[in-house]
C-alpha cells in the first residue's frame, strides 16, 4: 500500500518477489513434487480409456465420465458420502463447543486433565481408535451387556452396521480437532467481552447468538472444513464399522484401484471427490463471511 | 498533583444517606488464595469511590463480585437496599468498563452502545435517542458508523464508558479504564471522567494501581492491601494524615523518621530523633517514653543553607543527589539517622548542588503520626 508514495518501489519490485520467492522454494517445490503433479497424473488418468489387460490406454476420451454421471449407483454413492460429511460436521462442531468453552474457563490441573484428554487420541491411530469402537459395538459386546443389564435394550445390539454408529465413531475420532481448533478460537474472544455483555444484561443464549458465534465464525468455519475434509474422504472407519451396507466415495475409490483395476474410473471419482471438498471449503467460507461481516470489521 | 486536590470537599458526597451499595463482611478464596477477606464497604448514592492497591490486593476481584461475575464465599452485597449475593449480573443494573474496554469487535461503536438498550426493550427511536445522547455526553459525535478496530485507543475508551452509562445504571463500575492510554490521553480521560460524574452524579467504583487517578478523581479513597481495605477516607485526609506505613508509601513519597516521645505539652509532643529533637502536633494520646514513627512528605521540607531564627525542626543534613524533574528539584539528603528526601518546587532560586551542607526545615504540623510502628 505504500508503492504509491515511493516512485522508485516499482523499480525494485521484481527483484523483491524474487527475494520473496527463494526462501518458499523448498515448500514449492516439495508441493510440486507430491501435490501438483500427481493431481496432474489422476487428471490424466480420468480422461484415459480404460483396459482391463494394461489398466489403462492412453487414448483420450470421455466415458469414464459418462459412465459416473450415468450410473445412479454413483449418485446414491455421492448423496451417502455427503451426508456422511454433512452430519459428521454438524455433530462433531456441536459437540465440541462447548467443550472448548468450558476448555478456556478452567486452569490447573483440571485444563492439563482436559487438553490431554484431547490429545492424546490423536495419538492412537485411527484404525485402534476404530477397532475399539468395532469391539463396543459387537453384537453381545459391552455396550449391548450394559444397556441389556440397565433395561434399556431387549435381544442383541443392532448397532454395528447402521448409519448412526458411522456418525458417532466418526463424531468420536474427529472431536479432538474441533476442541483445539475452537479452543484457540474461543481464547481470542476473551472472557471480558463475554463478562461485558453480561453486565449490559444479555441471557446466555444471546451471547452465544450474537457475541460467540460470530466472534469465533472462523474458528467454526476452519474446524467444519478439516472435519468434512476428513470424513468424506475417510476409508478405515466406514469400512469396519459399516462394511459394504454402506458404500461412500473412499470405498469405491479403494475397490476400483486395488480390486477391480480400473485407475481411470477411481481417478474420476477422485476428482469428484476433491471437487466436493474444495466447493464445500469455498461455500463455506463465502457463507460464513457474508453472515458475520467478515472484513468490514476487524478483530481487537 | 496531589497538592491540586487541596481544598476538596471534606465530608463524603451523600454521607448520611442509604448506602447505594453496601458490602458486609465480603470473602471470597480464588484457587488456594483468600483474595478478598472480610470486606466492609458502604458507598452512598452519587459517590465517587476509588479502590486503591497494589496488583494482587483483591481490588478487581472486588469488583468483580459487586458486578456479579464472581459469587462471594461470605458476607453479603446489596444494592439498593437489596441483596443480591444470588443475583446474576444481568439483574443488576449496572454499567461496567473494562480495562480491556471489551467492546464487540464485529458490532459498530452504535451496535455496541445500544447493545444493552435494546436487551432493555426500548424502541428504535429512543435507542438511536439514547445514542445520540452518549457520543454527545464522552464528546464523540460521528463515530456511529465506525468499529471498534476503527477508532483509537482514546476514542475506544470514551465508547466503551458510552455504552456502560447508555442503559442509566445505578453503579458504574471502571476497572482500570485508563491503564492502557498513554500519559496524556489518560490525564484528559481523567478530567473527562470527573466532568461526567459531576453531570450524570451517577455512583461510580473505580479500581486502580495509581495514586494519582485515585487522588484526582475520587470523593473517598479505599487503600486495598492483601484483600482488606486498610484506610477509606477522602483523598486529602489519606494523603495528610497516612496514619499507616502501608498508606503512606502507596500515597505518594513519604520520608519515615522514628523516636521517642520525651515531653507532652498539650497538642505538642517531642520526640528524640538520631538527628535531634522533633516537634511535633499531634491530638493522639502519647506518653513519654514512647517509641514513634512519624511520616514526612517530601513536600513539606524547605531546603535552607542556614538554619533559620528559631526555627520548629531543623536537621542539618548533606545533600548527596539532586534530581531534576522540570517542575520541580528532588534532594536526597544525608542526615544523623535517617536519608531524607525533599521536593522543593523550582522557583528561579538558585538550586543547591551536591555536597552542600544544609537544613531540612518543617513544621511540627508537617509531621503525622503512623500507627503501625
Amino acid at each position: 500500500m505504500t508503492v504509491a508514495a515511493y516512485p522508485t518501489a516499482r523499480r525494485r519490485a521484481a527483484p523483491a518477489t524474487l527475494r520473496a520467492v527463494i526462501p518458499l522454494a523448498p515448500a514449492l517445490i516439495l508441493l510440486a513434487l507430491f501435490f501438483l503433479i500427481p493431481m496432474f497424473e489422476l487428471a490424466r488418468m480420468s480422461v484415459y480409456e480404460y483396459n482391463h489387460v494394461s489398466v489403462y490406454v492412453p487414448r483420450l476420451t470421455t466415458a469414464n465420465y459418462r459412465a459416473f454421471f450415468s450410473d445412479p449407483y454413483y449418485a446414491t454413492m455421492v448423496w451417502t458420502s455427503l451426508k456422511v460429511g454433512f452430519f459428521t460436521t454438524f455433530f462433531t462442531v456441536l459437540a465440541g463447543y462447548p467443550v472448548a468453552y468450558y476448555l478456556t474457563g478452567i486452569d490447573g490441573w483440571e485444563r492439563t486433565l482436559l487438553s490431554a484428554a484431547c490429545l492424546f487420541p490423536l495419538f492412537v491411530t485411527i484404525l485402534v481408535g476404530t477397532l475399539g469402537w468395532y469391539i463396543l459395538l459387537l453384537p453381545f459386546g459391552l455396550t449391548q451387556k450394559v444397556l441389556v443389564a440397565a433395561g434399556l435394550l431387549h435381544g442383541p445390539l443392532s448397532a454395528l452396521n447402521t448409519f448412526t454408529a458411522l456418525i458417532v465413531v466418526m463424531v468420536y475420532l474427529h472431536l479432538p480437532y474441533v476442541i483445539l481448533i475452537m479452543a484457540s478460537s474461543l481464547q481470542g474472544v476473551g472472557r471480558d467481552k463475554i463478562n461485558a455483555a453480561r453486565v449490559l444484561g444479555a441471557p446466555p443464549v444471546y451471547i452465544l447468538r450474537r457475541i460467540l458465534v460470530p466472534l469465533t465464525m472462523p474458528g467454526i468455519a476452519s474446524s467444519a472444513i478439516l472435519v468434512f475434509a476428513l470424513s468424506i474422504s475417510s476409508y478405515l472407519v466406514p469400512v469396519l464399522i459399516t462394511g459394504q451396507r454402506l458404500r461412500v466415495l473412499p470405498m469405491a475409490i479403494f475397490s476400483f484401484t486395488t480390486d477391480i483395476l480400473n485407475w481411470p474410473l477411481a481417478s474420476v471419482l477422485s476428482i469428484v471427490l476433491l471437487v466436493i471438498v474444495v466447493a464445500a471449503t469455498y461455500a463455506f467460507t463465502a457463507i460464513t463471511n457474508r453472515l458475520t461481516g467478515r472484513g468490514r470489521w476487524e478483530m481487537i | 498533583m496531589a497538592m491540586a486536590q487541596a481544598g476538596a470537599a471534606a465530608q463524603p458526597r451523600g454521607a448520611g444517606l442509604e448506602p447505594m451499595l453496601e458490602l458486609v463482611g465480603v470473602e471470597k478464596t480464588l484457587g488456594k488464595t483468600r483474595v478478598v477477606c472480610d470486606l466492609h464497604l458502604a458507598i452512598a448514592p452519587g459517590e465517587f469511590v476509588t479502590l486503591l492497591g497494589p496488583s494482587g490486593c483483591g481490588k478487581s476481584t472486588t469488583l468483580n463480585l459487586i458486578a456479579g461475575l464472581l459469587k462471594p464465599d461470605a458476607g453479603t452485597i446489596s444494592l439498593r437496599g437489596h441483596v443480591v449475593n444470588a443475583w446474576e449480573p444481568q439483574r443488576r443494573r449496572l454499567g461496567m468498563v473494562f480495562q480491556t474496554w471489551a467492546l464487540f469487535p464485529h458490532m459498530t461503536a452504535y451496535e455496541n452502545i445500544a447493545f444493552g438498550l435494546r436487551l432493555k426493550g426500548l424502541g428504535m427511536r429512543d435507542v438511536r435517542e439514547r445514542v445520540a445522547t452518549m457520543l454527545s455526553l464522552v464528546r464523540l459525535p460521528g463515530v456511529e458508523e465506525k468499529y471498534p478496530s476503527q477508532l483509537s485507543g482514546g476514542m475506544q475508551q470514551r465508547v466503551a464508558l458510552a455504552r456502560a452509562l447508555a442503559t442509566r445504571p445505578d453503579v458504574l463500575l471502571l476497572d482500570e479504564p485508563l491503564s492502557n492510554l498513554d500519559e496524556r490521553l489518560r490525564k484528559e480521560m481523567q478530567i473527562e471522567l470527573r466532568r461526567i460524574h459531576d453531570e450524570l452524579r451517577v455512583t461510580t467504583i473505580f479500581v486502580t494501581h495509581s495514586q494519582e487517578e485515585a487522588l484526582v478523581l475520587s470523593d473517598r479513597v479505599a487503600v486495598m492491601n492483601n484483600g482488606v481495605i486498610v484506610r477509606i477516607d477522602t483523598p486529602e485526609r489519606l494523603y495528610r494524615y497516612p496514619r499507616t506505613r502501608f498508606v503512606c508509601t502507596f500515597l505518594g513519597e513519604a520520608n519515615i523518621l522514628e523516636g521517642v516521645v520525651t515531653a507532652v505539652d498539650g497538642g505538642r509532643v517531642l520526640v528524640d530523633h538520631a538527628s535531634g529533637p522533633l516537634a511535633v502536633d499531634t491530638s493522639a494520646p502519647v506518653r513519654p517514653g514512647v517509641r514513634m514513627s512519624l511520616a514526612l512528605r517530601p513536600e513539606a521540607i524547605s531546603i535552607r543553607l542556614a538554619r533559620s531564627p528559631d526555627p520548629v525542626n531543623s536537621i542539618p543534613a548533606t545533600i548527596r543527589d539532586v534530581v531534576y524533574k522540570g517542575e520541580a528539584l528532588v534532594y536526597y539528603l544525608t542526615a544523623a539517622g535517617a536519608d531524607l528526601m525533599a521536593l522543593e518546587y523550582a522557583k528561579g532560586g538558585a538550586p543547591r548542588a551536591e555536597g552542600d551542607q544544609v537544613f531540612a526545615e518543617f513544621e511540627a504540623s508537617a509531621l503525622s503520626v503512623l500507627e503501625d510502628a
